[in-house]
């Protein structure tokens, strides 16, 4: 393993490694617009210029593989370096308008940092320039993205994303030289279902979001570190939010689920997961609101019996997107109050394709971020399905039930277990449902209890890989809504008369402990990715009649 | 939109069987595509870009790096005169204002009858001719006031 | 002296294979077939043939860094781009001698082990393109190309590719780029095209001259190829002269020549009347030489470069006592702002701003500072580029002004007055900006340079 030393710093690195990650891994700040590390390497902004021992000219330390020995200085150490990187900077500014008060990116913008470096930035510039090459400003590419061309400093990172990790290849530079200028054919509205990227890999103004444009200025925003719950891949993301309203998701790096990206629908999940629909107090069949005491109440009385068991026989059915500590209290609940139960999370058809792909990226076609969560679970230790509870009902043999249910945050509005679920609901007369919103399919519950949404409660989901995830809580819930937990807490209590813990990391530590598959995680070190990863990517199938693939 | 003939259907075809890319094809294509058209513009980009497999903002980059792929259609025939600084030191500034403002056009320009394209070039590799220029792909020079009227007239006619 | 490129180029009808092969041609092919790859390219090797396409670099070790695998094809990529402003000298071989260049072409290829090879040529050659194109029709038909070379079983293709109209598309990584259908942005090195070059596979550029020196060298032998010349220069150079010079054209010349002794024999002198003031000996994109300065530099890399310039692609451009140094560097760096294919951030900012600064210059809006400010973007520019057309575009700015200073000073406004407002002359602010007559006035009046040698 060669072995490389940046400003003084020793680090070992694999072949082939660049000089730029050997810095990046030993913190050691190199200055760069056009190195990404999801993208390949194309070594054209010259930002990252470093001087290494014996070579007669400086190089760019994003493309420069690293061979034993070297020692690199960088623009923090080296004045040549900084020398040059303020030329580069210089070069830049040549052309770039100065848009600084009203451009987005401020407070985000590479230039303007490197700008302001102490170490490399441009104090005073003999470049007094007259004309500036002009060019096209506030395209709308689409309803995602807005393109300022004047702005761009042609690092084309955008240019290989479109082309080469997206694939549609929509974006691309025309002319040559000072001319050269960013453009989508025709000004075409992209259809790159990844076009959110764009803002967030765009290193100044040029490209930046419509849907955040002018919203918020960044530094207003706090940043929570969460996972998308918007399909089974479970993208690693980033909740900024503000005064408990969430701003926008930005994607974070995890090379081993979603690289640097999201797609644009889990970009905007937190929308419909902070809709206007929510359900924010509990609620009688009738229209009632009540209090939460009279909410359990209420609850009590529809699953209770006074046969010998003090319960009714029970199916209860939880969505694949409840965190997998609201699925242990779940499951505690169900197998500790009612002797006579059917468990299941298999709602819609989607979740056979739990491993199945949407596209070449990262969309899949389950919408469930938890599905092997639940899977692991043991929800559905018999064969069956909600097609076999619905016929089961409309023979009249009809049960108490229990739904905790989170309606998808992508994809269409109504679901298409939505139909199934109402007549469900039309056929209990005893039904308790946990949601999260109010929902015309759901109207015909008994009683509705509100929950968190994603976001606004902490918890684990399990990926399409098994990769097991941590979901953060940025927000508080609307109204008197409570973290599942806590409402399964308060229901276990009711009926078992034993309150369960509720803080995240005591359910985790159950699920290491009784889960095969999590043996050996620990809560503070996710997200993890599981020894083996069950099932194989592709399609699943589980009973035997189960749930077939498309 | 204006389909593309058989004839540079079938060129296209031949330069995109030469290597397993497709991609490889662009530059050909381009050429014939201008040669046929006398210009590249959105029309020829999106039937370009169908027959490659390629998307058109990628045939769009490709045929606005080059200076002999145009945008708007040229004349029937393009006079190119060298500004390169051998042709320069040998007087074709002059030479070219006077060829421009005799059909008062500028840089780039084409006859009002639409006619003939006059453009300024970079040194085109036949500088012991200086100063010379191209009349579509055949070579001229070295050029005078006179042997250029002449060029000129021979075109109107 | 000896003739190795010129040989026919005289020869009427040489475009003809039968006609050709008269004079020779591919003999030299033939000799390479029957030996071993490996010991062709020692041969190549041991002549010390260097790269005419500019940069010099040893022809026979840089084939020697391909190794092919049976699923790596190997490409050989023969660079006819010849856009260096003043080169004209593959253009010439191309159109008088085509089956010298294919018997070139042919030998490189069977060399490193490519069976596909590629003649890139210039867009502005088009009417080349038809004369190569018969000349591999004729030699495919006779059995030199195809699927078995001349009967030995090793096969070749040759196609012609013609670009459309970008300076760049001559660097080699450029030329890669533009052969695969993308914009001509060269490429960061590592990886060198000879581990992934052409459709990342291995694959040699070769200059059209250069492959043409390989015909001889395999008929004559490395030493005797080796003795032409001098020292680390070895063999001949096509010299495209233009410009202020009696007889343009373009020569053969030994390397080792007396570069005023050329000028003044193979190039007749100077225009009547007229003497030596300044020549760029290899194209654009290397330091000017003033007369004086040339006086002493022979026809070589060794000499051109003690005296601080290159020998380049040998496109020589002579200035005569009439030429203007101003006017002529901002052309010359017009060219590299329009060419720069902008891609990197120094070149693409650096170029136009070079240009536009001389044209503020000329224009008689110059600012006292502008020639240092000239010098120092240069200096940011030089060794921070991806491709070389960075570097090339500083050489000529940064020579011209420190050669021919006092002729850019006269353009320059004067130094602010530092006396007081009250104590100064005359009547109302004085103009910090010089107007165009001016600067008019500054250009036909005759300005002190460096002194014009004679010839
Ligand atoms: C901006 C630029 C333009 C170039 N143009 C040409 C050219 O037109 N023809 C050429 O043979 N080499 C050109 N070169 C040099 C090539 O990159 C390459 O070195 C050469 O083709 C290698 O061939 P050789 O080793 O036979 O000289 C150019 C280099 C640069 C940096
Ligand atoms: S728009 Fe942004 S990402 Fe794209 S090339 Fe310009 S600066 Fe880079
Ligand atoms: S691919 Fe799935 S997990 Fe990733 S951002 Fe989109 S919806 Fe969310
Ligand atoms: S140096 Fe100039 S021509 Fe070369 S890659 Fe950079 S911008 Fe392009
Ligand atoms: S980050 Fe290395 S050149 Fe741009
Ligand atoms: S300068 Fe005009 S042809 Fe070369």
């Amino acid at each position: 393993m060669p072995l490389v030393t940046v400003d003084g710093q020793q680090i070992e690195v694999e072949p082939g490694a660049t000089i730029i990650q050997a810095a990046d891994r030993l913190g050691v700040e190199i200055p760069r617009f056009c190195y990404h590390p999801d993208l390949r390497p194309e070594g054209n902004c010259r930002m990252c210029l470093v001087q290494v021992e014996g070579f007669a000219r400086l190089v760019v330390a994003c493309a420069t593989p690293v061979t034993d020995g070297m020692v690199v200085s960088s623009p923090h150490t080296s004045a040549e370096t900084a020398e040059a990187v303020q030329g580069v900077l210089e070069f830049l500014l040549i052309n770039h308008p100065l848009d600084c008060p009203i451009c987005d990116q401020a407070g985000e913008c590479s230039l303007q940092d490197f700008y302001m470096h102490p170490d490399y930035g441009l104090h005073t510039s003999q470049v007094d320039v007259v004309e500036k090459v002009r060019k096209r400003k506030r395209i709308e590419l689409g309803p995602r993205i807005v393109l300022d061309s004047e702005r761009c400093v042609m690092c084309s990172r955008c240019v290989r994303f479109s082309a080469d990790i997206s694939g549609l290849a929509e974006l691309q530079f025309i002319h040559r030289g000072n001319r050269v200028e960013l453009i989508a054919f025709e000004d075409r509205a992209l259809e790159d279902p990844y076009a959110g990227n764009l803002a967030d890999l765009c290193p100044v103004g040029a490209l930046t979001s419509r849907d955040f444009r002018f919203r918020r200025r960044v530094w207003h925003l706090a940043h929570t570190d969460s996972v998308c719950a918007g399909c089974s891949t479970g993208c690693n993301l980033r909740i900024d939010h503000a005064e408990n309203r969430i701003e926008r998701l930005v994607p974070r790096r995890n090379p081993a689920v979603n690289s640097s990206w999201i797609c644009d629908e889990g970009r905007l999940s937190y929308l419909r997961a902070n809709g206007p629909d929510r359900l924010s107090q509990p609620l009688l069949s009738g229209g009632e609101e009540v209090a939460w005491p009279d909410g359990i109440r209420h609850a009590q009385e529809l699953l209770a019996t006074d046969d010998a068991s003090g319960t009714r026989p029970l199916l209860a059915l939880a969505s694949a997107s409840a965190t997998n500590e609201s699925l242990l209290l779940f499951k505690h609940l169900v197998t500790r109050a009612f002797p006579h139960h059917r468990l299941d999370f298999r709602l819609s058809q989607e979740t056979d394709l739990v491993g199945a792909r949407q596209d070449h990226l990262l969309r899949r076609w389950d919408k469930h971020p938890n599905t092997m969560g639940a899977f692991y679970l043991g929800f559905s230790e018999q064969p069956g399905g909600l097609d076999d509870y619905l016929q089961a009902a409309e023979a009249g043999d009809c049960v108490a039930l229990v739904l905790l249910y989170y309606p998808p945050l992508v994809g269409d509005e109504l679901p298409p277990v939505a139909a199934a679920l109402a007549r469900l609901l039309e056929l209990c007369p005893h039904s308790v449902v946990l949601t999260t919103h109010r929902l015309p399919y759901l109207k015909g519950a008994s009683l509705s209890l509100p929950v968190a949404a994603w976001a606004e409660e902490e918890g684990t989901y399990t990926n399409y890989q098994g990769t097991v995830q941590h979901s953060a809580k940025a927000t508080e819930p609307p109204g008197a809504a409570r973290e599942a937990t806590a409402v399964l807490a308060d229901l276990l209590h009711t009926f078992t008369n034993h309150r369960p813990s509720t803080a995240p990391e005591v359910l985790f530590a159950e699920l290491e402990h009784t889960v095969a598959a999590y043996r050996g995680l620990d809560y503070q070190h996710l997200p993890s990715r599981l020894a083996s990863v069950y099932p194989p990517e592709g399609r699943m199938h589980y009973g035997e009649e189960g749930f077939s693939g498309r | 939109m204006r389909r593309l003939s058989d004839r540079a259907l079938a060129e296209i075809e031949t330069a995109r069987r030469e290597e397993d890319s497709a991609r490889h094809a662009l530059l050909t294509a381009l050429r014939v595509v201008q040669e046929e058209r006398r210009q590249v513009g959105p029309d020829e980009v999106v039937q370009i870009a169908a027959l490659l497999s390629l998307s058109p903002a990628t045939v769009e980059g490709v045929a606005r790096f080059y200076d002999q792929i145009s945008e708007e259609a040229t004349g029937r025939q393009v006079l190119s005169l060298c500004r390169g600084i051998s042709c320069q030191l040998c007087g074709a500034d002059p030479l070219a204002r006077e060829v421009l403002d005799n059909l008062g056009i500028e840089d780039g320009g084409r006859t009002q009858d639409g006619s003939l394209t006059v453009r300024l070039v970079e040194c085109i590799g036949n500088c012991d001719q200086a100063p010379t220029g191209m009349l579509d792909t055949a070579f001229v020079g070295p050029l005078t006031s006179t042997v250029l009227s002449e060029l000129l007239t021979r075109w109107r006619r | 002296m000896t003739r190795i490129l010129t040989r026919h180029t005289d020869q009427p009808d040489q475009v003809q294979l039968d006609v050709a092969r008269r004079g020779g041609a591919y003999q030299g092919f033939e000799a390479a077939l029957s030996r071993s790859r490996q010991e062709v390219i020692q041969e190549v090797e041991a002549s010390g043939l260097r790269g005419r396409g500019g940069a010099g670099f040893p022809t026979g070790r840089k084939w020697s860094f391909i190794h092919p695998a049976p699923d790596r094809p190997v490409y050989l990529l023969c660079n006819a781009d010849e856009s260096e402003p003043g080169t004209f000298k593959d253009h010439y071989l191309l159109k008088r001698d085509p089956h010298l260049v294919l018997e070139g072409i042919a030998i490189a290829a069977y060399a490193i082990g490519a069976h596909k090879a590629y003649l890139y040529l210039r867009g502005e050659y088009a009417s080349l393109a038809m004369v190569m194109a018969g000349a591999i029709e004729q030699a495919k038909a006779a059995g030199i190309l195809g699927d078995s070379c001349l009967g030995s079983g090793y096969g070749l293709r040759v196609s012609i590719q013609l670009g459309a109209g970008a300076y760049i598309c001559g660097e080699e990584t450029g030329l890669i780029q533009s052969l695969e259908g993308r914009r001509a942005y060269p490429r960061v090195r590592p990886p060198f095209p000879a581990s992934a070059g052409f459709l990342d596979q291995p694959t040699v550029v070769n200059n059209v001259e250069t492959l043409a020196n390989l015909p001889w060298i395999m008929t004559e032998g490395a030493d005797r190829y080796a003795g032409v010349g001098t020292g680390r220069s070895a063999g001949t150079k096509l010299v495209s002269l233009s410009g202020q010079v009696s007889r343009p054209g373009v020569y053969e010349v030994t390397m080792g020549r007396p570069l005023l002794q050329f000028l003044n024999e193979e190039g007749g002198g100077m225009p009547p009347g007229r003497q030596l003031k300044a020549v760029i000996p290899g194209g654009t994109s290397v330091p000017i030489l003033s007369a004086d300065e040339a006086a002493g530099v022979t026809i070589d890399y060794e000499s051109m470069q003690a005296a601080g310039t290159m020998l380049g692609s040998g496109g020589m451009i002579a200035f005569d006592d009439t030429a203007q140094m101003p006017p002529a560097l901002l052309r010359i760096a017009e060219f590299y702002a329009h060419e720069s294919c902008g891609e990197c951030t120094p070149c693409r900012e650096g170029t136009g701003w070079m240009a536009w600064v001389l044209k503020r210059l000329l224009a008689g809006e110059g600012r006292v500072n502008d020639l240092d400010l000239l010098l120092r973007t240069g200096d940011n520019m030089e060794g921070r580029t991806i491709c070389g057309l960075g570097d090339a575009a500083v050489q000529p700015v940064q020579s011209f002004i420190r050669k021919f200073r006092p002729e850019f000073e006269a353009l320059l406004p004067p130094a602010p007055d530092p006396s007081p407002p009250w104590q100064r002359h005359g009547h109302g602010p004085r103009s910090a900006r010089m107007g165009p007559p001016a600067v008019e006035a500054a250009l036909s009046e005759p300005v002190e340079g460096p002194p014009t040698a004679s010839l």
